[in-house]
């Protein structure tokens, strides 16, 4: 294992310690909706690395347009297949939370809604690497995707900025009177952190497995065509 | 709070079972590719 990796696993480990430390034995239970608000600190966590996946997606895609660098190709791919584990566990955790708080386990309010046309997108995205074969085309095409699915980032965070209906608007980051106490930020921060190393773990991890599929690919593309001069 | 354990629980085994069983899944993956790309390199150019 390599140190940086050795060096993000403990990190993580700690920090994810710290967060089960800190989620279970010390900040207190939120006034109104009491223990189950603690999903907060993993399901919004999760959505920022989701945005934080499809981010390095469009941009890794976008470079890949620019420089036309399969390496660009390989980055983007990995943090979009990462990103769709993500937000797949955002809409998981999200009508686990809403189900004892609402009464109900989905709407489509704008702000679910834009999430899920999020997922859809990233579904595509990975549909459509698996469908074509010539490496170019699919690395040009699945970059031109992975923009559009970037597209929808701000859109989902600004829906409920726009038009908050089922889904309560903002406590960070929105509007004057919104924010945490001390002890739900620090946690908030926490979580943040631990989800964030765990994402950076995982695009790594999948980053190598992409790197040796593509060298097998060439190394067979090549002996195939070494082949062919001989015969 | 005793009704509402079972979701917090629920929320939480779902998010790391997903993220342990899809690193697992991509170790394997990494192994098998590690492995294949090794016995290719070793296997003699026809």
């Amino acid at each position: 294992m390599r140190k940086f990796d050795l060096t993000l696993l403990i990190l993580a480990a700690v920090t994810l310690t710290a967060l089960f430390y800190a989620v279970f034995l010390v900040v207190p239970n939120e006034r109104t909706m009491g223990f189950v608000q603690k999903i907060f600190y993993i399901h919004v966590p999760c959505a920022w690395v989701a945005f934080l996946a499809f981010g390095v997606t469009g941009w890794k895609g976008f470079r890949f347009l620019q420089t036309r660098d399969m390496s660009h190709d390989i980055s983007a791919s990995a943090s979009a297949e990462v990103g769709l584990v993500f937000v797949s566990l955002v809409l998981i955790t999200g009508p686990l939370w809403a189900k004892p708080v609402w009464g109900i386990y989905w709407t489509w309010d704008l702000r679910l809604t834009t999430t899920f046309v999020l997922w859809l997108l990233f579904v595509a995205y990975m549909v459509l690497r698996r469908s074509i074969e010539d490496p170019e085309r699919r690395a040009t095409l699945s970059a031109v995707v992975g923009l559009i699915g970037f597209l929808d980032v701000p859109v989902v965070y600004l829906a409920n900025r726009v038009k908050a209906t089922q889904h309560p608007a903002p406590v960070v980051g929105g509007s004057d009177d919104s924010g945490l106490a001390t002890g739900f930020a620090l946690t908030f921060t926490l979580g943040l952190i631990a989800i964030t190393l765990v994402y950076f773990i995982l695009y790594r991890l999948r980053r190598d497995v992409a790197r040796l599929e593509v060298a097998t690919e060439n190394e067979i593309v090549d002996r195939m065509r070494s082949q062919g001069a001989s015969s | 709070m005793t009704t509402n354990f079972w979701w917090l629980f629920a929320a939480y085994a779902v998010v790391w079972v997903a993220l342990i069983g899809y690193a697992g899944v991509l170790h394997g993956r990494l192994r098998k590719a590690e492995r294949d790309l090794e016995i290719l390199k070793q296997s003699p150019r026809s």
